[in-house]
């Protein structure tokens, strides 16, 4: 089989491009459906594991695989608000740790989400470089943020009417990158994190000025001489003077992620939203989650079939193309015979060739897969999550 | 060397209805015989008879003391790779190995055959002597058509036939060249004592052969 093996090797590297798009199409063919459910699982794992992560999700009333998804992956801006008394409610009950985001902010296309320094800690989000945000306009960026934005601990990153999301009512902040967060494989990754209060301002309903001017020499009233500056930046001189009007209640934020103390707690807390007449909701995002993927895995199964069907289309037109290859070959299977080959040594030379055609498709095959998992296991989830 | 006794071999009729018919022919070892005629007599259909290519329909042909007409196809095949040496008329070089491997294939493809050091070593010897030495590496496209020529009989002698079929050995060459494989074809078929028939219509080079045939004599029409 050895000489087989040798003679088949130099008739496939001599007819280099017939072997090449023989070898593309058969592990193009075999790959395919490993890569599409190796996809579909890992983003299957991802979202059931973020799911599981986040026990309960109370926003606003509306679509619930929206405020999921906006709790948990910060896509979907413009879902309905619900406001700081939702989390004053839940807290209040005792049944469960409460946790504010605010997620409807973009900078550059990334997430600009407002939470509490215990949203961090409750994801196990550690500072990889620099430091933890500690004042107003402080920013900490997910790992794929900060390589995708290019920006680093130290620098600036100014939210503007342009890059937002939303035009109305947003106001123009320098924010500090004052660490980096270590990646997370996660939606957290993506995201640029920002105190609560900082994410308040930019919306509005914060912010800092210079003094009213003294009443002047000819006694003008300074209400009068026109409003005092709005600072763009949260400098330590200035960050005593920034200050929020209206009632906190009131102010918003888009879900309240809660962790409930023990199951009787999750069951009380779920009893608190039963009442479809009232504002909020609470989901569980296990349960969004597998509808979800319930959904997805039918179209799988479609896939597959329409994939089975394909695949069977190819291997037919590779059968024929491999049975004109070999009915183009009857000269040299003449020479073959002529040279003394019994049947048996040409059936080995057929083989010989299928084999190493079948072990150079599983290679490239393998190979696909891998660089489909690598560079397409989190494009996968991001489709899944904001398609 | 070849005893030949009432042969008679009939093609099909979609190949032509042609009916070969040899009442007696014989060869003695060491013998350089020519076969001439004109086309479509039998010449080269006598070469695959005697190869064992193609089976008579009845007649006996001995080669080498072996009765060639009554033996199994595997032991026919058998018996064609180990004591004959064939040199087709179209070559049939495979183009997509080089000039060593092609003269080394029928060693790779026949478990009769051993690909062993001394195999490699009697191939640079051979090619040494007749030409080839150079041309090795190479890929049997690259070669002239006389280079190919002496490949096909490099790979026809490399098994140390008992008796070397060369069918029209010089077809396609310009005269000096056809001289000149002539030449390498007597000097392999000496070197290895082995008999020699070569098919040819190049009356010019009859004269160098020990005996010539004019086949139109064995031949019967259908």
């Amino acid at each position: 089989m050895r000489h087989a093996f040798y003679l088949s090797w130099r008739h496939l590297c001599h007819y280099r491009i017939r072997s090449l798009v023989l070898i593309a199409c058969l592990s193009l063919m075999g790959a395919l459906p490993v890569a599409l459910h190796a996809l579909l699982d890992q983003g299957e794992r991802h979202l059931l594991s973020r799911a599981k992560d986040t026990p309960l999700v109370i926003g606003a009333r509306a679509s619930g695989l929206d405020l999921t998804l906006s709790a948990l992956y910060f896509s979907n801006p413009e879902l309905p608000k619900t406001t700081m008394a939702e989390l004053e409610r839940v807290e209040n009950s005792g049944w469960a740790l409460a946790l504010p985001i605010y997620s409807r902010l973009r900078v550059k296309g990334q997430p600009l989400v407002g939470v509490t320094l215990d949203y961090l800690d409750y994801r196990q989000l550690h500072i990889g470089q620099g430091r933890m945000m500690a004042t107003l306009g402080d920013a900490v960026l997910g790992a794929d943020a900060a390589r995708s934005l290019g920006l680093g601990v130290g620098d600036q990153l100014l939210t503007t009417p342009g890059n937002l999301f939303d035009l109305a009512g947003i106001y123009p902040l320098k924010l500090n990158i004052t660490g980096l967060l270590e990646k997370q494989h996660t939606p957290d990754d993506q995201a640029i994190f920002i105190d609560l209060k900082t994410a308040w301002i930019i919306e509005g309903l914060g912010h800092g000025h210079e003094p009213p001017a003294p009443p002047s020499a000819h006694g003008a009233n300074p209400a009068i001489q026109g409003s005092p500056a709005t600072y763009t930046e949260i400098t330590p001189e200035n960050l005593a003077s920034f200050h929020f009007h209206g009632d906190p209640g009131t102010y918003p934020i888009s879900a309240v992620l809660a962790v409930p103390d023990n199951h009787r707690a999750a069951t009380l807390l779920r009893g608190r939203y039963l009442d479809e007449t009232q504002p909020g909701q609470l989901v569980e995002p296990l349960a969004v989650t597998r509808n979800l993927l319930d959904n997805i895995f039918r179209i799988r199964e479609l896939f597959d079939v329409i994939l089975a069907l394909v695949g069977l289309a190819t291997l037919l037109a590779l059968s024929l193309v491999f049975w004109l290859s070999l009915r183009m070959r009857r000269g040299e299977m003449q020479t073959l015979f002529l040279l003394g080959s019994s049947r048996l040594t040409l059936f080995r030379l057929i083989l010989a060739e299928s084999l190493l055609l079948a072990l150079a498709s599983l290679a490239l095959g393998a190979l696909w897969i891998q660089l489909a998992q690598r560079g397409l296991g989190e494009s996968a989830l991001k489709f899944l999550t904001n398609g | 060397m070849i005893r030949i006794e009432q042969l008679e071999f009939r093609y099909p009729a979609e190949e032509g209805d042609f009916t070969l018919h040899i009442p007696r022919f014989g060869m003695a070892s060491g013998e350089r015989l020519a076969i001439t005629g004109p086309s479509g007599t039998g010449k080269t259909t006598l070469l695959k008879l005697i190869a064992g290519i193609v089976p008579p329909v009845r007649g006996e042909i001995w080669v080498d003391g072996q009765p060639v007409h009554t033996m199994p196809d595997g032991e026919r095949r058998r018996f064609r790779i180990t004591r004959l040496g064939f040199v087709f008329q179209d070559l049939q070089l495979l183009e997509y190995l080089d000039t060593a491997d092609n003269i080394l294939h029928p060693h790779r493809i026949n478990p009769a055959l051993r690909l062993n050091p001394e195999i490699r070593q009697r191939l640079r010897k051979l090619a040494a002597d007749i030409g080839l030495e150079s041309k090795l590496a190479q890929a049997v496209t690259a070669l002239s058509q006389g280079e190919r020529q002496r490949v096909a009989i490099c790979r026809a002698v490399l098994t140390r036939p008992a008796l070397i079929l060369a069918d029209e050995p010089t077809a396609s060459l310009d005269p000096a060249n056809k001289l000149k494989i002539l030449d390498v074809l007597f000097r392999a078929a000496e070197r290895e004592g082995a008999s020699l028939i070569a098919v040819t219509h190049d009356h010019e080079l009859l004269d160098r052969f020990d005996r010539v045939i004019d086949f139109s004599t064995f031949r019967c029409p259908a």
